[in-house]
């Protein structure tokens, strides 16, 4: 049965028609646009942690707030599951922070130490992507003894808003190119279809079962999705060397991933070309 | 070859009935069909040959009456049986439906797919089938570079690779010459003689009587012997 299938699936394949060729450029890239996803995000996901454990968020507490509480403070957000480490700055530590940032004595200025007490916050770099700096930084100022929470907020809720609002086109660019591929292969298996009826009329009325009589177009689907997966992998790999001959850096991570485009194509293909074929030949 | 007298039924037709949408098909349709026989189904065009050749094949079903095909009756066939049902038919249809994409030996052995699971077997029994109609030195060669009597002989031969129990043909001479409509009618002849009950949808049954086949006239959707 399989090999029945694979083979007579072989030939409808072999008389490719323009909308076939079309459903295999979709299928490529739907794959290709997956595949610069995951390429992308484990690029960008590696950027993106060096820079969270780059920032700091500073929390200014409310002045008269004593050192005991502030160091309990200080281990309440360390247990917090984004945070790596959390330093607690004296008021002493403070001056000595504003000497060396500014030159001066705050107390030669002065006369006085009217720095707050603060604790400076950095975070992990495996910390979750969802989270955003804004959020732990809405969560820390909630906290008792918490007067402000200060961060370079701007180029950090730029770089979150940047990344949540390219995930959201690439994600619909995915799903609609994805809509797109679902259409043309179905189009072509109907089309074979009806260009197959004397096909499968005979295998209907010499007593074939009518597994035997939709096999080879969810093998022909399998061949599209299988050629469009190699063809997605061809372009993921080119992609891939253009960026290290551009970056002179392998950013990639692990690539293992990306054979897997093949499997995903043959199930693309396999699962539309099935639903397809079992809507439209219902003569058994 | 096959004991004529020897009169077990492999198909009987109890008082078949079908309706198309605007216009009777077939009405009250009675008939035996005995082990080996050679039976001309003969009527105008429209008189409904094809529409009883149709309600055997099951590509019809009736609106009343039954179809006993062997040991399997229409009335209580369950779907997953229809397969089961077409695998004791052999059919010629009137347009041949041979299949341009392949050759001669594909054609066949489509045929035997269907039936069998092993490819070595369908492979075997696709040669001897074209063999025995005189087509085993072209079947390499595509249909469509076949004369209308070779393809002819092909559609015979894809219907008989599953050595079925009855077979339809649908005025398998109707486009051939009188010489070719003979060897054609010799092979369907040979069919019979060899235990497969024959049924022949003809317009021109002259070209049979060499043979004294049985001779079931239609008019109008009902059925009467000569």
């Amino acid at each position: 049965m399989i090999r029945f299938a694979l083979t007579e699936g072989w030939r409808n394949f072999r008389n490719i028609s323009i909308i076939g060729l079309l459903t295999i450029g979709s299928m490529t890239l739907t794959l290709v646009l997956i595949g610069l996803t995951i390429h992308g995000y484990v690029i960008i996901e590696s950027w993106r942690g060096g820079l969270k454990g780059q920032f700091e968020i500073e929390a200014f507490l409310v002045p008269g707030t004593d050192s005991t509480v502030a160091r309990n403070l200080s281990d309440h957000i360390l247990q917090m599951e984004q945070v790596s480490s959390v330093e607690y700055i004296s008021q002493d530590k403070a001056a000595n922070r504003f000497k060396e940032q500014f030159g001066e004595d705050i107390l030669d200025l002065l006369g006085k130490n009217p720095l707050p007490k603060s604790l400076v916050i950095k975070l992990a770099e495996d910390a979750d992507p969802s989270v955003t700096w804004q959020n732990i930084a809405h969560e820390i100022s909630a906290f008792t003894n918490v007067d402000e929470v200060v961060y370079d907020g701007e180029i950090l809720a730029k770089m979150d808003k940047f990344y949540q609002s390219t995930g959201l086109i690439v994600g619909s660019g995915v799903l609609g190119m994805l809509i797109i591929s679902i259409t043309f292969t179905i189009m072509t298996v109907m089309g074979s279809i009806r260009a197959k009826e004397k096909f499968i009329q005979i295998v209907a009325l010499s007593g074939g079962s009518k597994t035997m009589a939709r096999g080879p177009f969810v093998a022909m689907g399998g061949y599209y999705g299988l050629t469009a997966g190699f063809m997605a992998i061809a372009i993921v790999y080119f992609v891939r060397w253009f960026l290290i001959v551009v970056w002179g850096d392998d950013v990639s991570g692990v690539l293992i991933w990306i054979p897997s485009l093949i499997a995903l194509g043959i199930s693309i293909g396999v699962f539309v070309a099935g639903w397809t074929a079992s809507q439209r030949i219902k003569q058994f | 070859m096959v004991d004529k007298h020897e009169n077990s039924d492999v198909l009987n037709m109890l008082n078949v009935s079908y309706h198309y949408q605007n216009r009777r098909g077939v009405g009250g349709i009675s008939m035996k069909i005995g082990k080996g026989e050679l039976t001309l189904l003969v009527g105008r065009t429209g008189s409904g040959k094809t529409t009883i050749n149709k309600l055997i094949a099951r590509e019809l079903v009736p609106d009343s009456g039954e179809i006993i095909l062997m040991n399997l009756r229409s009335s209580n066939l369950k779907r997953k049986e229809f397969a089961l049902w077409r695998r004791h038919l052999g059919i010629v249809f009137q347009d041949l439906r041979l299949l341009n994409d392949r050759n001669v030996f594909e054609n066949v052995r489509l045929a035997a797919e269907c039936e069998t699971r092993l490819p070595s077997s369908a492979k075997a029994r696709s040669l001897r089938v074209l063999n025995r109609v005189g087509m085993a030195h072209k079947i390499q060669d595509p249909p469509s570079e076949l004369s209308t009597g070779e393809q002819q002989r092909v559609a015979i031969a894809r219907a008989l690779v599953n050595e079925p129990l009855l077979l339809l043909a649908d005025e398998p001479v109707s486009n051939l010459d009188t010489e070719t409509s003979s060897e054609i009618i010799e092979i369907l002849n040979q069919v019979s003689l060899f235990g497969t009950s024959v049924i022949v949808a003809t317009h021109q049954p002259e070209r049979f009587i060499k043979y004294n086949p049985r001779i079931l006239r239609m008019d109008n959707g009902t059925l009467s012997e000569s």
